[in-house]
């Protein structure tokens, strides 16, 4: 049977089923989609999937704040100097710093170690692999954009060669050696 | 004075916590970002209107919160972050038998690593209007945009979380 | 873990850091990007500073997983890199800066292998030899309608190496993330 000429394509429907659902169509669009979602067992599926999202956003706890961060605020609107909790902000050379403190501790005859800075300092390790994995990422895809893209030679050719070629002047050498793989 | 703004800050600090909660899925940034826009509060207090205020705390809250998303930029955006399991389990102890019970926190993990993945301008304004239940004019006024955009955005968000859990969720078993 | 393993762990890498812990500043290779004045650094999108003791210790988590990486990170001294977002920018004053900053490297040693200028993107990769040793890398970047991008990068670099992992890497997207701070009203 043909389709109406005002009946809606799965697609359109797909599109309003959440204005839908939140009555913000005009009356005539509505009756549209409530006749196609009658017809259309699939589209129908969608709409519970999309009901079934907005009653569980809704029921989405919201969390207080805790206690311990007020009392700081109210702290320093005392006047007070209330440093954030230590965390990942801590300045890198706070790595060492924390690393000797226990060593500190060790060599000061006992072998109480401090496990909470010890796992700061392995949470600043893994944040710090992450940010020179995105240097190196980032000097990548500089390279990439310029043309010095994935081909060895070309980057050998542009980096590599040229300061062979001059590192081996420099050492005397006249005869245009190949360059060196190690540097 | 500080009394006034000790009932302020107690005032809204769910509002901005929990904001900053569900953009960054991390409780322990949320409380930093949190703290430092009670601060900007306290040290703006006598600048910022009275009846816009709730809206100035949201707008300062997204902001805290993008810009700890660029200096973390190196980790990655999609997925669940640990940070929400207690969230998760919540909805737990409403269903009636284990095995809904299991499919209902599924569900939520899934919507909440979904939400994670949406991205802007349509996961604030879904935060905002279905998790916490603001007016579509606040919003818009937090977010410095139209009520009808609020709207739109509201049902793009919304759609895009549809579209990820399709992918996951057997034809027929939504409801 | 056992506490003893740790211990001993630990103290292994306290008494490797002080042989690392010289200044970054002081190395030949060492650019003072944030004296340079390229960008405005509350508008930045990435900013990276990692220093030699942090590297080292980068380099001995990710020895197992990723003995690449490892390597390479186990003979630098130094990382910074600032990315600034172009679009809406001026992009001329831009390009004086980093004229200026060119000439920086070059009046301090610098020596230029790569300059690229195509479409309006410019990109200069300088080397910092001392001897048959390369000891820095400055990478400086400019797509008016992308990013500017400086990297410097400090200690014993092969640059082959270094872009054979770069090429493995990519920068994961941020979805239309608003705007930097807007003044409270």
């Amino acid at each position: 049977m043909a389709r109406p000429h005002d009946a809606l394509a799965c697609e359109e429907a797909l599109d309003l089923l959440e204005p839908y659902l939140d009555g913000d169509l005009p009356a005539g669009e509505m009756d549209r989609v409530r006749r196609h979602l009658e017809a259309c067992p699939a589209c129908a599926a969608e709409l519970a999937l999309a009901a079934r999202i907005q009653r569980e956003l809704r029921a989405l706890p919201q969390p207080d704040c805790p206690p311990e961060v007020i009392e700081r605020v109210r702290r320093a609107g005392r006047g007070e100097v209330v440093p954030f909790p230590v965390r990942e902000r801590v300045p890198r050379r706070r790595i060492a710093a924390a690393a000797a403190l226990v060593a500190l501790a060790i060599g000061g005859g006992s072998l109480f170690v401090h496990i909470q800075h010890v796992q700061q300092q392995q949470e600043q390790v893994a944040q710090a692999t992450r940010e020179a994995r995105l240097a190196m990422a980032y000097f990548g895809k500089v390279t990439r954009k310029a043309g010095l893209d994935v081909r060895d030679e070309v980057l050998e050719k542009r980096l590599v060669a040229p300061v062979a070629r001059s590192v081996s002047r420099s050492l005397g050498n006249t005869d245009g050696a190949e360059p060196r793989k190690e540097l | 004075m500080l009394t006034a703004f000790e009932d302020t800050a107690q005032r809204y600090q769910r509002r901005v916590y929990s904001f900053a909660r569900y953009l960054l899925s991390s409780r322990e940034e949320a409380e930093d970002v949190t703290q430092e826009v009670l601060l900007r509060l306290w040290r703006h207090r006598q600048g910022v209107d009275e009846e816009r205020l709730g809206s100035w705390l949201l707008r300062v809250t997204r902001n805290a919160c993008y810009d700890l998303l660029r200096k973390r930029r190196s980790e990655s955006a999609a997925g669940l972050a640990p940070g929400f399991d207690d969230e998760a389990e919540e909805v737990a102890t409403s269903e009636p038998d284990p095995r809904s019970r299991a499919e209902a926190t599924d569900f939520r993990r899934r919507l909440l690593a979904a939400l994670a993945e949406i991205g802007e301008p349509y996961k604030s304004v879904v935060i905002l209007r279905e998790v916490q239940g603001l007016p579509h004019r606040e919003i818009g006024e937090a977010l410095g945009i139209p009520e009808v955009t609020v709207r739109v955005h509201l049902h793009r968000g919304r759609k895009r979380l549809r579209e990820i859990l399709k992918e996951d969720v057997p034809h027929g078993e939504t409801a | 873990m056992s506490v003893k393993p740790l211990v001993l762990t630990i103290v292994l890498l306290c008494l490797a850091i002080p042989g690392r812990a010289q200044k970054p500043e002081s190395q030949p290779g060492y650019v003072p990007i944030e004296e340079l004045g390229l960008f405005p650094r509350d508008k930045l999108e990435v900013e990276i500073n990692l220093d030699g003791p942090v590297l080292h210790m980068v380099s001995a988590m990710t020895r197992k997983d990723d003995p690449g990486f490892s390597a390479v990170m186990d003979g630098l001294k130094s990382i910074q890199v600032q990315v600034f977002p172009v679009k809406g920018t001026d992009t001329a004053a831009l390009k004086t800066r980093i004229d200026r900053a060119v000439h920086w490297l070059e009046g301090h040693g610098w020596k230029s292998t790569v300059r690229v200028r195509e479409q309006g993107q410019e990109t200069y990769i300088y080397l910092k030899q001392t001897g048959d040793q390369i000891e820095g890398l400055t990478l400086l970047s400019l797509d008016p309608k992308d990013e500017a991008v400086v990297i410097n990068i400090v200690g014993r670099i092969d640059p082959a190496e270094l872009g054979r992992l770069g090429q493995s890497l990519h920068v994961p997207q941020l979805k239309n993330v608003p705007e930097g701070k807007k003044k409270p009203e």
